[in-house]
C-alpha cells in the first residue's frame, strides 16, 4: 500500500511564549484517520499521531531549523503561530519519512500575509494585516529537515521500508537531515539494539540519502507550482 | 458500552399489530397526546413539565462573559442535557449517548438556532460583556418523547426566567440585586415547540406523542419543531425508515396544530404563575407536593369503558358506555368488567363474588331471589368504591349509608388488600 | 441580512449561479488502494474522502453484532486546517458526533443490511475543506465508495442542502449562504422511489414553503444522482477496459 500524507499550514496572531518574547510558535498537530486504518477510529491512533508529532518537534527544536525570528511581529506581544496539521489517509511504511517530506512542502508552499505595525499616539500599538491575497512573504525553508529512517532487516539496513518490512525489523533509526548534510535530530526507536559501528554507517548513508531527499523535494516542489493543470490532487 | 432497553418481541408486536388496528395500548387514539403539565418552581426559570410519565425539569441561570469575536454584541445560549441515571436504567452517569446527543442538537436546533431568544438583547457592553445563558435540561423520567417534553420544559423556562438589571455608567457595570430592582424577563420572539411522532407501518402510520414502549416497536421518529406563527424551526427524523414527500407534509400539518395548543398552553400556564406570584399565592413545587401533583406515581383520572355485557337474559345492565371521571383526589381506575355469576348474580371485576363482599347474605339472598327487575349500574362519584344499584324497591335494604359503614368496616377487617381489591387488573 | 445580498435582482447567487444550479461536482472513486472502497469528491470548494472497509468480521466485542443485520459503523471527521477558523479537534465534538449518527441512519436505509449479518461494515468520511454542504457532500461521498467496495445498495443515496432566500428555494448552499442564518433543508434520498432517507431542517420556514423547499432539494438530490451515476459508469468502465487489455 502507498503511504498519503496531507498537510495543512495555518497562521494565527497570538501572544509568543514568555521564555522566548521575540520568536514565533510552531505546532504540531497529527491525526491519524481512520480511512489508514479502521483501528485509528475514534482516539485509537492517538498513540501513533503523538510519536510523530513528538518526532517532528524534535527535528524542528534547533534553532537553526526555521527562523522562528522571523515570525515575530510585536517582541512579547504578537507572534504568528503556525499550526502544522498532518492528516495521515493511508499507511504503507516509512509514515515518519513521508510526513517530514510533507511538512515541508507544505512550509514552503505557506505564504504569510504582510503585517504592518502602527504606534498610534498614546503609545500603543495597533495590528493591520494586510488582506491582499498577493501581499504576502515565504517562509525560509532552505534549513528544514527531512526525515530519513533506515530500518534494520535481519543485518541489512533499508530506507523507505514498507509495512511488511517495517513488521519484520527489530529497529529503526530516524534521523532528520537538512539540505546542507547537517543532522538536527536522531530518534531510534523500536526494541532491537543497534551496534555503535551500525550507527555511524548509518548516519552516514542517511545524510547522503537526505542531502538528495531534500534537493529532489524541492525541484519537485517547485516543478508542481510552476506547471498548470486542470485536475489537481486527489481527482489526477 | 452502553447497554440497551430489552423489550420481547412479542410486545412489540402487539404494540404493532394495536396500532395497526388504530388502537394504541394506553387507550389513546392514533393522534392524541398524553395529559401535559407545566408546574414552574420557586425560582424563576425552574420548570418541570410532564407529559404523562415523562418528566423533565429545566433551569435557566445567567452569566456575565466575554462574546465571541465573531459576534461582538451577541450574548450566548448553551443549552445542557442531563440524561441521569435515575430516569431511565438505559442512562449512563456522565456519558453522552446517542441519545443524548441527539436530544441536545434537536434543542439546539430548536432554541437556540431558530433565533428564540433575542441575543442582541443580552449584550451589555458592545465586544466586552455580555449575557451568556445556560439551560439545564435534567430528564427525571423517560418514558418516551423525551423531545417534546425537553423542548416544552427548556422553552417555558427561558419564559419564566428573569436576568437581574444593570446600569452601565461608562466604563462601569452595575449589577443590581433583586431587591434592588425588578429583574427583567428575557426579550424572545417566539415559542418553539417539538412535537414527535412515532412510525409504523413504514411510515404508513402515525402516532402522536410515543411513550417508550411505542418507541422501541415503531421504526422511527420524526421530531418538528413548530411555533405558533406555523414556522418550522427544526425537522429531525430518526430511524430508518424511507418516507414520501406527501408522509412528511402531513406530519408537518399535525405538527403544526399540536404546537397551537402546546404554545396556548405554555402561555396560559405562565399567566396563571404570573398571577399566583403577584398575589402572594404560595408559588413553586411545595403546593404541587400537597396535592400530589409532582410524584412520579400520581394518579391522574381517566376514562373508564364498561363494555356492554353480551347476556341474552331479560336483564339490562347500564348503557353508559364511558364515564368521565373529574374528581381528582379519587382513586386509580381500571377498566371494569361486569361479570355476570349466574342468570341474576352480577360481579364486579375478576374478584368474583365474594364472601365477604359489601352486602349481607341476606340482602344476597335477596337479589338471588328477586327476579326480573333492571339491575342498574351505576357510578357513584363520592364513593369510593363501585356501588352496583340495584332496582331497591326490590331489595328491602333500609340505607345506603349504613351499608357503607358496614363497607368500611370489612375494608379494615381485610388487612394489607388494597381498598380497591375488586378492579381486579394488577 | 448583515448586508450581503443573497440573490441579486437578475436572479444570481453570490458567486454567480441560479437558485437552482448545483456547484461544480468532480470526484474520483478508488483513491486508495487499502481500503475496500474509497472515493473523493469535490462539490464546489468542499472537499470530501471517504472510505469503506467491510463487510468484515466484528472488531472489538464480538457481543456487538447484531443476528439479523449487519453493523454499519460510521465516523464523521474533519481535518482541523479544513474551516476558516482552525479546528481544534478533528472529531468528538457535538457536531461531529450528530452527523456520524445521521451518516449512519441515511446508511441503514440505503444498503442491504440484511444480507451479511453478524458483519460489520465501515464508512468512514473525512472533510478536507468545509465550505457549506459538508453533510451533503460526505453521503455523496459515501455513496461512491459504498459502490466502489461492492456493497449491495437498494439505490445510490444522494444528498442535497437547500436554502431559503426571497420566497426562492437555493440548491447546494455554500458556506456564505449557510452562515447567514436562513433556513436550511438537507434532504437525503433514494433518488429512483424519491424516498426520503433523511431530512433535517434547521431556522425558521413557514409550513406553506416547506413543499417548495422539499420538492427543489429532491431534485437537487436527482441532479446530483446523474452526476454521480456517471461518474460510476465511467469507472466501471475503465476497469473494464484495463481488465480486458490485458
Amino acid at each position: 500500500a502507498n503511504t498519503d500524507v496531507l498537510v495543512g499550514v495555518k497562521a494565527e496572531l497570538d501572544a509568543p511564549e514568555s521564555s522566548q518574547p521575540n520568536r514565533g510558535r510552531l505546532e504540531f498537530f497529527v491525526d491519524c484517520t481512520a480511512n489508514a486504518d479502521p483501528e485509528f477510529e475514534g482516539r485509537g491512533g492517538e498513540d501513533l499521531a503523538l510519536g510523530i508529532s513528538s518526532a517532528l518537534s524534535q527535528a524542528f527544536s534547533s534553532s537553526n531549523c526555521l527562523d522562528l525570528c522571523s515570525l515575530c511581529v510585536l517582541p512579547g506581544q504578537q507572534v504568528w503561530l503556525l499550526y502544522v496539521d498532518v492528516l495521515i489517509l493511508e499507511c504503507g511504511g516509512s509514515l515518519l519519512d513521508a510526513v517530514s517530506l510533507a511538512v515541508k512542502a507544505a512550509l514552503m508552499n505557506t505564504k504569510i500575509p504582510a503585517v504592518t505595525v502602527n504606534t498610534t499616539e498614546e503609545g500603543s500599538s495597533e495590528i493591520e494585516v494586510s488582506d491582499d491575497p498577493y501581499d504576502v512573504n515565504n517562509l525560509e525553508v532552505s534549513k528544514v529537515p527531512c526525515i530519513v529512517t533506515l530500518t534494520r532487516v535481519g543485518h541489512q539496513f533499508v530506507v523507505d521500508a514498507t509495512k511488511e518490512e517495517q513488521a519484520c525489523s527489530i529497529g529503526h533509526l530516524s534521523v532528520a537531515v537538512t539540505e546542507s548534510g547537517s543532522l538536527t535530530a536522531v530518534r531510534k526507536t523500536g526494541s532491537g539494539s543497534l551496534h555503535p559501528e551500525s550507527i555511524l554507517d548509518i548516519l552516514q548513508t542517511a545524510q547522503e540519502i537526505g542531502i538528495n531527499l531534500n534537493q529532489q523535494l524541492v525541484e519537485k516542489v517547485k516543478l508542481e507550482s510552476s506547471v498548470k493543470k486542470d485536475r489537481r490532487g486527489f481527482l489526477t | 458500552m452502553v447497554k440497551e432497553v430489552i423489550t420481547a418481541k412479542c410486545e412489540q408486536d402487539f404494540i404493532i399489530e394495536s396500532v395497526k388496528a388504530d388502537k394504541r395500548i394506553d387507550g389513546r387514539e392514533l393522534n392524541e397526546s398524553r395529559v401535559m403539565h407545566i408546574t414552574f418552581g420557586k425560582t424563576r426559570g425552574c420548570v418541570l413539565c410532564t407529559l404523562g410519565n415523562t418528566r423533565v425539569l429545566s433551569q435557566v441561570s445567567c452569566e456575565m462573559s466575554m462574546p465571541k469575536a465573531a459576534h461582538p454584541t451577541e450574548g450566548s445560549i448553551h443549552i445542557n442535557v442531563e440524561l441521569s441515571p435515575m430516569a431511565s436504567p438505559v442512562f449512563e452517569a456522565g456519558r453522552s449517548s446517542d441519545l443524548g446527543i441527539e436530544l441536545t442538537r434537536v434543542l439546539e436546533k430548536c432554541i437556540r438556532d431558530s433565533h428564540c431568544v433575542d441575543l442582541e438583547a443580552l449584550c451589555i457592553v458592545a465586544g466586552e460583556k455580555v449575557w451568556s445563558l445556560r439551560v439545564d435540561v435534567h430528564v427525571m423520567n423517560h418514558d418516551g418523547n423525551l423531545a417534546e417534553c425537553a423542548a416544552i420544559s427548556a422553552v417555558s423556562s427561558l419564559h419564566h426566567f428573569r436576568r437581574p438589571e444593570v446600569t452601565v455608567a461608562g466604563a462601569d457595570v452595575t449589577v443590581h440585586s433583586v431587591e434592588e430592582h425588578d429583574p427583567i424577563p428575557l426579550s424572545l420572539h417566539h415559542i418553539p415547540v417539538c412535537v414527535t411522532f412515532a412510525l409504523f407501518n413504514s411510515g404508513q402510520q402515525v402516532i402522536a406523542d410515543p411513550t417508550e414502549a411505542e418507541e422501541l416497536a415503531s421504526e422511527g421518529r420524526v421530531v418538528v419543531g413548530v411555533n405558533a406563527h406555523q414556522e418550522i424551526c427544526m425537522m429531525h427524523i430518526s430511524g430508518c425508515t424511507p418516507l414520501q414527500k406527501e408522509q412528511v407534509q402531513r406530519f408537518v400539518e399535525l405538527a403544526v396544530n399540536r404546537a397551537k395548543y402546546v404554545t396556548e398552553s405554555i402561555k396560559t400556564n405562565l399567566q396563571h404563575d404570573e398571577q399566583n406570584r403577584s398575589s402572594k399565592n404560595l408559588v413553586g413545587f411545595a403546593k404541587d407536593l400537597q396535592t400530589d401533583k409532582i410524584l412520579a406515581v400520581q394518579i391522574r383520572p381517566q376514562r373508564v369503558f364498561v363494555p356492554p355485557p353480551q347476556v341474552s337474559t331479560e336483564e339490562t345492565v347500564s348503557t353508559d358506555k364511558e364515564v368521565e371521571m373529574t374528581d381528582e383526589i379519587s382513586p386509580p381506575e381500571k377498566e371494569v368488567k361486569v361479570l355476570l355469576y349466574g342468570p341474576k348474580t352480577a360481579g364486579i371485576g375478576e374478584g368474583g363474588a365474594s364472601q365477604w363482599e359489601t352486602v349481607d347474605l341476606s340482602i344476597e339472598d335477596n337479589i338471588t331471589t328477586s327476579v326480573e327487575k333492571n339491575i342498574d349500574l351505576s357510578y357513584d362519584d363520592e364513593s369510593e368504591e363501585e356501588v352496583v344499584t340495584l332496582g331497591a324497591e326490590d331489595l328491602q335494604i333500609e340505607s345506603r349509608e349504613s351499608d357503607k359503614n358496614d363497607k368500611a368496616k370489612q375494608r379494615l377487617s381485610r388487612g394489607w388488600y388494597a381498598k380497591d381489591a375488586f378492579f381486579g387488573g394488577w | 441580512m448583515a448586508g450581503l445580498e443573497l440573490l441579486s435582482d437578475q436572479g444570481f447567487r453570490l458567486d454567480g449561479r441560479r437558485p437552482h444550479e448545483l456547484r461544480k461536482i468532480e470526484c474520483r472513486m478508488g483513491v486508495f488502494a487499502q481500503a475496500d472502497g474509497s472515493a473523493y469528491i469535490e462539490q464546489g470548494n468542499t472537499k470530501v474522502l471517504a472510505a469503506v472497509y467491510g463487510p468484515h468480521e466484528m472488531r472489538g466485542s464480538k457481543s456487538r453484532g447484531l443476528h439479523h443485520k449487519v453493523l454499519i459503523n460510521c465516523q464523521y471527521s474533519m481535518a482541523t486546517f479544513s474551516t476558516g477558523e482552525r479546528k481544534r479537534r478533528p472529531r468528538g465534538d457535538r457536531k461531529s458526533q450528530e452527523m456520524t449518527l445521521h451518516l449512519k441512519q441515511t446508511f441503514e436505509a440505503a444498503i442491504m443490511t440484511q444480507l451479511y449479518p453478524r458483519s460489520q461494515i465501515d464508512i468512514f468520511v473525512e472533510v478536507l475543506q468545509a465550505d457549506g454542504g459538508n453533510y451533503s457532500t460526505c453521503v455523496n461521498a459515501a455513496t461512491l465508495a459504498l459502490v466502489d467496495a461492492g456493497i449491495p445498495l437498494k439505490d445510490y443515496v444522494c444528498a442535497c442542502t437547500t436554502g431559503f432566500v426571497n420566497d426562492t428555494p437555493m440548491v447546494d448552499i455554500s458556506f456564505v449562504e449557510e452562515s447567514l442564518g436562513g433556513p436550511q433543508l438537507t434532504v437525503a434520498v433514494l433518488p429512483k422511489s424519491e424516498q426520503i432517507v433523511l431530512l433535517e431542517m434547521a431556522s425558521r420556514l413557514h409550513v406553506d414553503y416547506l413543499n417548495k423547499v422539499l420538492k427543489t432539494a429532491v431534485k437537487g438530490c436527482k441532479d446530483v444522482y446523474v452526476i454521480l451515476d456517471e461518474v460510476v459508469r465511467n469507472h466501471v468502465a475503465q476497469i473494464a477496459s484495463s481488465v480486458g487489455s490485458e
